[in-house]
């Protein structure tokens, strides 16, 4: 080890030099606090207790608040001040006084002195550099200041559009919604004129649909099977991030599998005992032109068919990770329903009653967005509404 | 600002994402106890677990085949007796080797009078620090007489104790006694067993008689080949198949401590600190304690199954003696406990009449099992625990002296991402005044995994990083593992490929398996050329990127080998002197160890001690740096279990130990995490270490109150420092732990015995860690007749025996031990570095009649200059209202003594607390050099029964000073 010359007793051979005119790590404005009275005696600043002026700075913490050793590492809470000539003057906590560190916040080495270690006085460099950095901190703050005034500009203009939109919304609701009524009055005169008669069978080959539920279960059921041997065996050592992924998904995914898995098992069955049921007394329309043989054969019910197989379809989606929703037809069943020529004028009015209908919902959605948006929090003078819908994503860290 | 929906949305989905894989994690995780063997699944364990039953089943009808060759006692030395010893069964002689050795050692050596090859014998040079020194003797002080029988007796005197050796031929038995008194005996129950190497075509194997069924014309019996004789010459387990080349080549022996009915030790196993019976009884388990270094992955809690290292050491003690037994062998070993009562069982109570009446009193009776080489025991004959620790690191060496820093908190995790993280994390701990000494690099910092290198892209300026560090006095702590990826172009591995310093396989070529970077081959330690050029690696100019604060962590060393049977290497693999991985498995990590101390040591032009954390470990590895517990969890069991295993490895020696904080696997809740902060303050290596998979925990991190708890624990641990050093001097001295159990420092109180939750920091300190998730109070048991203060408040605690003492989040249940001197310092700094100059607060706690006692150590921290007597040893007494000093320095009048002494004289006492005085003083003056006596000021705390005086400014390098309390 490099032999030192420690140097504790020089700190108080400087502290009683300077005592006279500045105390150590004590800035100038608060150097009158710092007095004795006329017994000797001084008050510790949080007025806790009275000390002998002596005892100030004499490398022992007397003080609650620290305040009688501003020179010294003594106090667990005080603070040191450093003048830091030609740069600003800073505080730093009285740990770092004499702790073998030459702190960046003390640059003229002034916190150093037992002898640890020499901390020379950098000072003008940080002087320097930090005008240079102030310099283009200012830059980058006027450059700031306009974009933001530029935003705000925008962003008020866009509110101004939204607020017009808003109000033309809501006229063509009121006229929207008065043509409905109307078309209600002559909607229900017409559904006396006519009687409706029940939904005919979509074209649609529920055994097909049927058979494609069982392969697709049993394809999930051959991934989940090889999914539960990779849990079981793969390698905890190897931390294969993939894997571990995947073991994660899987374990969400199987949570909610069997119950869905028994509930579409328990809706086929179901399924199989309507059929049974109805296959007794069959009693859908048999002028249906578009009636398939199969269904007719089967003695289907294909609208509860349908919506089965449409609820149980929906129900994998549910489950299964959106990457493999592709593989399962979603869509609703085309309602192809003949268009039945019996009640036409009923029918038109049907039509342009929902045409109407519509266009009313669809108004409400437009003037909900603007509502939703105009509600927002955009801050004082909207200067946020730029980052509207925009996602900001950072990895720190893990 | 608001976020957009579909920001939303994506945001709730990660979290959601997150408290999946959080909620798979704590369900999924558990050991897997089927990579491991039990010993039904070791064919030796199995063979000599059989043996031991059919002992057991033929009672008194049997007799051990081993006996003694009459003529053949020779006494070679004074403190050497050699004799040949007999297999009647099987012709095979084996040679007897007792050693009488200094300390009250005893060393007994069996091995093959004329192998068909030579056995592994050779790892003594590495586990022992040196030749064992042999007993000084003269013919009063050592006899040894032979009876008209044959029995052999060696007497060894010393003061009042007389010691006895006694070797029985008919069959051959050994005990150890003490005043007469049976202390340990050697094939005491005849499970002595020593399979003689042997050729295939040669193997008898032990047959057993079965009756022939369906048969009843024949009366006759067959014999058939004992079913646990499969395996001898070929041994499947899992996938892999060991072709066992050598076929049988166990060895085992049963050895007795009689009358003890607690024995300790046989690291590293997460179990009770007070060994569990093996074979029946309460609690028991069911297979024996298994010592074969392995990465368990998990590990379970409460088994006997093996973890990371090995120390075949066991000390038993009981009221008035302690003695301990050294079962060198670094091959796989299992070790059968079974307590019984004494009149029950021992031969030696049988046989010797003058033994003392012991009735009822229990004996433990162990059965080590090891694979291969030969049998080389030795015996500490105590009489306490610390002796028997001073005797057993008089031979595999006492725990070195570590730097000074890394007695500090260590920030580790798995991984800090890049040099910009590092240095954001360090900053953090002085923007929150929490002090800490290194920070620590994981796996991730390497080059795709190729130790030695940098991964550039993410460590652009190591060297810049660590100046940074090394600024505020800070380390850094890098890993280098023992498997080297087999890439072209990666230095290491060529070099290591091209001078064959890699294990090899049976046909030559270097083994390869998979580890971290993939494909691997594992460095050959057991080859001195192979340790030599591993060292040079460390130096600067090698290990490019580092610098002198730089320091090495050794994982993964078990060898840990993904795709290898029990996660390790096949034992059928070769090392260096052609000699299989079987029969020095456990040495490796001690290799490997050593090899990485040695370069970090030998890279500066003046040696700096090193700091090396290594995972494997194995009898010796004390001398090489520090031990942690391994892959622990965040939960409370484990951090319950962090106490006796921290205990127990303290008791084979490894004292330099301590468990991650707070807890590897899994996120641990904020209490969890405070209540571990607050254990480790008071175990011996304190890193906060987390998986990748876990949420970041620096301590800063943690919500309020909590942190604030925290810190709190993090500046108790930092005012420890000048204590807890000391007590590692002492340990480098005298192989004491510096975590102790209760029963070491109150070897009286039998109902300690088996405490564990509870422990000693030096003798000065208790500590009952609190492990109970919610808990505001907890059970401590305080014994001894001496008085207990509170180390928070420092108000003597008025009681004895167990009791229920408050004990809310933020209050650790610590206590002065009274009539003992705890050196403190009490400055609030950033590392430990900064720390070199503080000033000193010395807490006395009185005994009964006004007494303390205490120590100081103080050196350069870095060093091996204490070596040569630049360090202070100050003893401070208080007696009769006076403290006073004096230096215990082995050779204060030294010129480097001297010249550091003069150096650190300013190293001052700033402050006195004496706790349990009951009446104010009038008035507190020092004196120094006997002149000028100035008054001292001071406060008196009534409630608290306590004196703080104000400093009294006298030097704790230059004693002469007293300090009166009037």
């Amino acid at each position: 080890m490099v032999p030192l010359r420690y140097t504790f007793p020089c700190i108080l051979a400087a502290v009683a030099l300077v005592q006279a005119s500045t105390l150590w790590g004590v800035a100038p404005e608060q150097q009158p606090l710092y007095s004795p009275h006329s017994d000797g005696q001084w008050e510790c600043l949080d007025k806790s207790k009275k000390i002998p002026f002596t005892a100030i700075n004499d490398d022992y913490c007397d003080c609650p608040d620290g305040s009688d050793e501003p020179g010294t590492s003594a106090c667990p809470n005080g603070l040191f001040y450093c003048h830091n000539e030609g740069h600003i003057p800073a505080y730093i906590k009285s740990y770092a006084v004499n702790d073998g560190v030459c702190d960046d916040a003390c640059c003229d080495g002034s916190d150093e002195t037992s002898g640890l270690i020499s901390c020379p006085n950098r000072c003008k460099s940080f002087a320097a550099e930090y005008a240079r950095e102030q310099a283009v901190l200012h830059k980058i703050h006027s450059a700031g200041i306009s974009a933001k005034r530029k935003l705000i500009q925008e962003a008020q203009e866009t509110v101004k559009h939204w607020q017009e939109e808003k109000a033309g919304l809501e006229d063509e609701l009121a006229i929207k919604r008065a043509e409905l009524s109307r078309q209600e009055d002559a909607m229900k005169y017409s559904s006396k004129k006519s009687s409706s008669k029940k939904a005919k069978c979509p074209p649609c080959n529920v055994a097909t649909l049927k058979d494609h539920i069982q392969t697709l279960e049993d394809e999930i059921d051959t991934l989940v099977t090889i999914l539960k041997d990779m849990k079981r065996d793969h390698n905890h050592n190897f931390h294969d991030m993939a894997v571990k992924a995947a073991i994660a998904g899987y374990d969400d995914f199987i949570d909610g599998y069997d119950e869905l898995k028994a509930d579409i098992d328990n809706d086929l069955l179901k399924y199989k005992e309507i059929e049974s049921d109805q296959s007794t007394f069959a009693n859908y329309e048999d002028d249906s032109e578009e009636a398939d043989q199969e269904i007719e054969q089967e003695q289907d019910t294909p609208e509860q068919a349908v919506s089965f197989v449409q609820t149980a379809l929906q129900k994998i989606a549910n489950v299964i990770p959106p990457d493999w929703r592709g593989l399962i037809p979603l869509e609703k069943a085309e309602n192809n329903d003949s268009v039945n020529n019996r009640g036409s004028a009923l029918e038109a009015a049907k039509k342009a009653h929902s045409q109407v209908n519509d266009e009313i919902q669809q108004a409400e959605r437009k003037l909900n967005t603007i509502n939703d948006d105009l509600s927002k929090d955009y801050g004082e003078h909207y200067e946020w509404l730029k980052l509207k819908d925009v996602c900001v994503e950072k990895n720190e860290g893990e | 600002m608001k976020w957009g929906q579909r920001c939303l949305s994506r945001l709730h989905v990660l979290i959601t994402i997150g408290l999946v894989f959080a909620l798979m994690t704590a369900t999924t995780l558990a050991m897997k106890k089927d990579d491991f063997k039990t010993c039904s699944q070791s064919g030796f364990c199995r063979r000599n677990r059989a043996y031991a039953d059919m002992v057991s089943e033929k009672g008194s009808s049997f007799q051990s085949p081993y006996t003694l060759v009459a003529d053949s006692v020779r006494t070679e030395a004074p403190s050497h007796i050699t004799a040949d010893i007999k297999n009647i069964d099987t012709n095979i002689f084996l040679t007897l080797d007792v050693y009488l050795l200094q300390d009250n050692t005893a060393r007994v050596r069996v091995n093959e009078k004329q192998p068909i090859k030579p056995r592994y014998d050779d790892h003594s040079q590495y586990t022992l620090q040196g030749e064992p020194v042999l007993r000084q003797t003269s013919d009063d002080l050592t006899q040894v007489e032979t009876s008209p029988e044959g029995v052999v007796t060696i007497v060894m005197k010393d003061d009042n104790t007389s010691r006895k050796i006694v070797m029985h031929p008919h069959p051959f038995r050994v005990e150890f006694l003490v005043n007469d008194t049976p202390l340990i005996s050697l094939n005491d129950r005849g499970l002595f067993n020593f399979e003689h190497l042997r050729t295939k075509e040669s193997h008898k194997p032990t047959m057993i008689r079965q009756d022939q069924e369906g048969d009843e014309e024949s009366s006759s019996v067959e014999e058939k080949e004992a079913p646990w004789e499969s395996g001898s010459w070929e041994e499947s387990f899992k996938t892999w198949t060991d072709p066992k080349p050598n076929g049988p080549e166990s060895i085992a022996m049963d050895i007795t401590f009689h009358d003890f009915g607690h024995v300790y030790g046989i690291p590293e196993h997460a179990s009770s600190l007070s060994l569990k019976e093996t074979r029946g009884g309460d609690n028991a388990y069911t297979d024996p304690y298994r010592l074969y270094n392995t990465d368990v992955f998990e590990y379970a809690l409460d088994s006997p199954t093996s973890l990371y290292g090995a120390v075949p050491l066991m000390v038993a003690h009981r009221v008035g003696q302690s003695a301990g037994v050294f079962w060198m062998n670094p091959s796989e070993t299992w070790i059968d406990i079974v307590k019984s009562k004494s009149e029950q069982q021992s031969s030696v109570q049988k046989v010797l009449s003058f033994g003392k009446k012991s009735q009822g009193k229990i004996s433990t009776q162990t059965h080590w099992i090891s694979e291969a080489g030969v049998i080389d025991l030795f015996v500490f004959f105590g009489p306490s625990t610390k002796d028997v620790l001073r005797q057993y690191t008089k031979l595999t060496g006492t725990p070195m002296l570590p730097q000074q820093f890394s007695l500090g908190y260590h920030q580790c995790r798995w991984n800090y991402i890049n040099q910009k993280d590092v240095l954001e994390v360090d900053s953090q701990f002085d923007e929150h005044d929490m002090p800490y000494d290194v920070i620590w690099l994981d796996i991730e910092y390497t080059d795709d995994r190729k130790y030695f290198t940098w991964e550039n892209s993410k460590f652009p300026e190591p060297i810049k990083m660590e100046q940074v560090l090394d600024s505020k006095g800070r380390k850094l702590v890098v890993i280098i593992d023992p498997h080297i990826k087999r890439a072209d172009k990666y230095r290491i591995c060529e070099e290591a490929k091209k001078d064959g310093l890699f294990v090899k396989k049976p046909d030559g070529d270097d083994y390869e398996a998979w580890c971290w970077p993939g494909q691997s081959s594992w460095v050959d330690f057991n080859s001195p050329e192979a340790r030599t050029w591993w060292k040079e690696q460390f130096k600067f100019n090698k290990f490019i990127g580092t610098q002198e604060n730089v320091h090495i962590w050794n994982d993964m060393n078990e060898p840990s080998i993904f795709n290898g049977p029990e996660i390790t290497m096949q034992k059928e693999m070769i090392h260096y002197g052609n000699w299989e991985h079987r029969v020095l498995h456990n040495l490796y990590s001690l290799l490997s160890f050593a090899s990485t101390a040695d370069g970090v040591r030998e890279r500066t032009s003046v040696e700096q001690r090193p700091f090396v954390l290594s995972r494997g470990f194995y009898a010796g590895a004390q001398r090489y740096g520090a031990i942690w517990t391994g892959d622990n969890m965040a939960n409370w069991e484990a951090l319950y279990y962090s106490n006796p295993m921290s205990l127990t490895n303290g008791m084979g020696g490894i004292v330099f130990t301590g468990a991650d904080v707070p807890g590897f696997f899994n996120n641990p809740t904020s209490e969890l995490l405070v209540r571990w902060y607050q254990a480790a303050v008071y175990q011996p290596f304190f890193r906060g270490h987390a998986h990748i998979d876990t949420k970041r925990r620096e301590p800063y991190l943690v919500p309020e109150p909590y942190r604030s708890m925290t810190l709190a624990a993090l500046r108790e641990r930092y005012a420890l420092l000048p204590y807890w050093y000391t007590l590692f001097y002492d340990a480098s001295r005298e192989g004491t732990p510096m975590m102790r159990p209760m029963f070491m420092e109150f070897p009286e109180d039998e109902s300690l015995f088996a405490t564990e939750d509870q422990f000693m920091v030096g003798s000065g300190i208790m500590v009952k860690p609190v492990t109970v998730e919610g808990a505001t109070e907890t059970d401590v048991y305080f014994t001894g007749d001496q008085p207990w203060y509170d180390a928070l408040t420092h108000a003597p605690v008025k009681l004895t025996g167990r009791h229920t003492v408050s004990a809310p989040l933020g209050k650790i249940p610590a206590y002065y031990r009274g009539g003992h001197i705890v050196p403190r310092r009490e400055r609030i700094r950033r590392s430990s570095h900064s720390m070199k100059l503080d000033p000193f607060t010395l807490v006395i706690a009185l005994d009964q009649q006004g007494h303390s006692k205490g120590t100081l150590y103080v050196d350069d921290g870095e060093t091996f200059d204490y070596g040569t007597g630049a360090y202070i040893h100050t003893q401070f007494s208080y007696s009769n209202g006076a403290l006073t000093c004096e230096s215990i320095h082995t050779d204060a009048e030294s010129k480097a003594a001297k010249q550091y002494a003069k150096e650190m004289e300013v190293l001052r006492i700033e402050r006195v607390h004496i706790l349990g005085v009951s009446k104010k003083p009038s008035a507190i003056h020092v004196e120094i050099d006997g002149t000028k006596k100035e008054s001292l000021a001071f406060e008196y705390d009534s409630t608290h029964a306590k004196i703080s005086i104000k400093d009294p400014k006298t030097s704790i390098a230059k004693c002469g000073w007293k300090i009166s309390v009037e």
